[in-house]
């Protein structure tokens, strides 16, 4: 099964998407195959998403037990890279 | 002294070449001191100056489109509303292109350094995109005052040290209610209201029946999502005005077209003008980070980070409409509402977050926000023309003024407007005492509503 990296936020769409696409270049840039999706953090429902690893931009309703790893980086645009590993680490696991 | 006169013939030769020309040589020239290198520093110099004669064209539609429907509008019902809401995009554009951007843009960044440094503030405001918010007070003044430039100078640090304090104090907000740790919202013309909206959460709770209401968001966001977009809000009062303007058929719907045109449209212009400041801002936060490691401090971002909000969606979404009739039946106002009706969202943030997401406070806080933006922007819409036009914003022959929801509606704007005049100084200086007045009353109620918020 395909990894998946769901990047649930509460910002706006132009901010998702730049967590999106980065996460998506820096696996891309580790030949690490895994598909990134935005979603809404109020609205989405993750038991159907079925996440690897959920990357939180906003407050944490998650009621599933995956592993969560904190995105403000994405929009500090500080220590994005870090965070990055941190994904990586479970999605190589 | 030859030397000193050729430099200020220099300077004054780049400020005369207007914003379009002026700001990618000076962008260049910061690239460069940052660090950037210089084919990155070109190519974001000259994408600032791609965005500015775009954001021109754009005007340029909205002038006529919009210019002519509400001539139209005030000949057949008699509604002069004569100052044009043209949006935040108009008012960063504007402020940019002021001979003062290029001097405050690093001023303040260092001044934001010192505060840092003797701990006056946690917040460090990386944002260099939205520093537009903290110049603009400051172009008001010098504007205000024929030309004065320190004073100009003195107001834009009086007023973002204010916006800091006032982000520092609202950050557990931040963190709490919309979820984002370490980081504050130092967006001036979203975080002036915030005492404002504690005052009037504490007053209704104290309101009997009124303090039980509690109104649930999810259905009006189903129901409503579609009428906040900006291709629809631009359609439908394009419609609208066009109908009440008396416009034939084609011309009606023509226009509705143009006015969705000018909001899908003008923030794709400003997108440019954010993307060519990047590298500005990449280098800024570069050096911040080498400059305080391990500090505890609060990352200044733009509001935009917590606009998605379920509550705050559903209050904007509701405003929209609240907000085109409140133009109308409030007496004395004279703005027309349009361009910023889409960031009504970012409006009502804080009349939202100080009831911790209840619709029913947050739309009666909201209202009471939005009657206070329509009198600042009748006060303040000459003085804003007169920006606009300095900079070469031009707008059609005998037609109107400008101003905008997001852009000089601002209360510590329009304190600081008042207190620099000696005929209003009186009022500026009640105005400054009730403002403060509040945010004491309510200091601790954002510290109290935490610790409920944990307990919950």
């Amino acid at each position: 099964m395909k990894n998946k990296v769901v990047v649930a936020t509460g910002t706006s769409h132009h901010k998702t998407e730049f967590a999106v696409d980065f996460i998506k270049d820096y696996c891309k840039k580790r030949k690490i195959d895994a598909e990134v999706k935005g979603v809404n953090v109020y609205e989405a429902d993750f038991n159907a998403l079925d996440p690897t690893v959920i990357v939180l931009i906003g407050p944490n309703n998650i009621k599933v037990n995956r592993p969560v790893v904190l995105g403000t980086a994405f929009v500090t645009k500080i220590g994005m890279e870090e965070v990055c590993e941190k994904i990586i680490g479970y999605l190589t696991k | 002294m030859y030397f000193l006169q050729a430099v200020k013939a220099g300077v004054n030769w780049i400020l005369d070449l207007g914003a379009a020309t002026m700001l990618p040589i000076i962008m260049i020239i910061f690239g460069l001191i940052l660090g950037q290198g210089f084919k990155k520093s070109f190519k974001s110099g000259i994408t600032i100056g791609i965005g500015f004669v775009g954001l021109n064209l754009v005007i340029g539609l909205l002038s006529e489109s919009v210019g002519e429907a509400a001539q139209a509008l005030i000949k057949s019902l008699g509604i002069n509303l004569n100052i044009i809401d043209v949006g935040w995009p108009v008012g960063a554009a504007i402020t940019f292109a002021t001979p003062l951007a290029a001097i405050l843009i690093p001023i303040i960044f260092i001044f934001n350094m010192i505060l840092l440094y003797f701990n006056f503030t946690k917040t460090m405001d990386v944002d260099i995109w939205n520093y537009w918010h903290l110049i603009f007070p400051g172009a008001m003044v010098y504007y205000a005052t024929n030309n004065n430039m320190i004073l100009a100078i003195i107001a834009t640090l009086i007023n973002t040290v204010v916006i800091f304090k006032l982000a520092d104090w609202t950050a557990p907000v931040v963190e709490n209610y919309f979820g984002l740790p370490g980081i504050s919202l130092p967006h001036g013309e979203t975080v002036n209201f915030a005492p404002i909206m504690y005052t009037l959460n504490k007053i209704e709770d104290k309101i009997p029946f009124f303090n039980k209401i509690v109104i649930n968001e999810k259905t009006i966001n189903e129901k409503m999502g579609i009428f906040g977009e900006p291709l629809t809000i631009g359609l439908v009062l394009g419609i609208l005005l066009g109908a009440l303007g008396r416009y034939s058929l084609a011309k009606t719907l023509t226009l509705g077209v143009q006015m969705a045109a000018v909001m899908v449209l003008m923030p794709k212009m400003v997108g440019l003008l954010m993307e060519g400041l990047m590298p500005i801002s990449e280098g800024a936060r570069n050096f911040i980070s080498k400059k305080f490691p391990g500090r505890e401090v609060y990352i200044g971002l733009d509001a935009a980070v917590v606009i998605g909000n379920p509550s705050n969606m559903a209050v904007a979404l509701l405003m929209v409409p609240i907000t085109i009739i409140l133009s109308v039946i409030l007496p004395y106002n004279k703005m027309l509402p349009f361009a910023d009706l889409a960031v009504l969202p970012f409006t009502v943030i804080w009349a939202v977050a100080a009831t911790k997401g209840n619709v029913f406070r947050g739309l009666i806080n909201s209202i009471i926000t939005m009657c206070g933006v329509f009198y600042i922007a009748t006060d303040l819409g000459a003085l804003t023309t007169t920006l606009g036009h300095a900079v070469n914003f031009a707008f059609p022959k005998g037609a109107t003024m400008i101003s905008g929801i997001d852009m000089s509606c601002h209360v510590t704007l329009w304190i600081l407007l008042k207190l620099i005049s000696s005929k209003t100084f009186i009022i500026g200086l009640i105005a400054l005492i009730i403002y403060a007045g509040m945010w004491i009353w309510t200091r601790n109620d954002i510290k109290k509503q935490y610790k409920q918020y944990s307990e919950n």
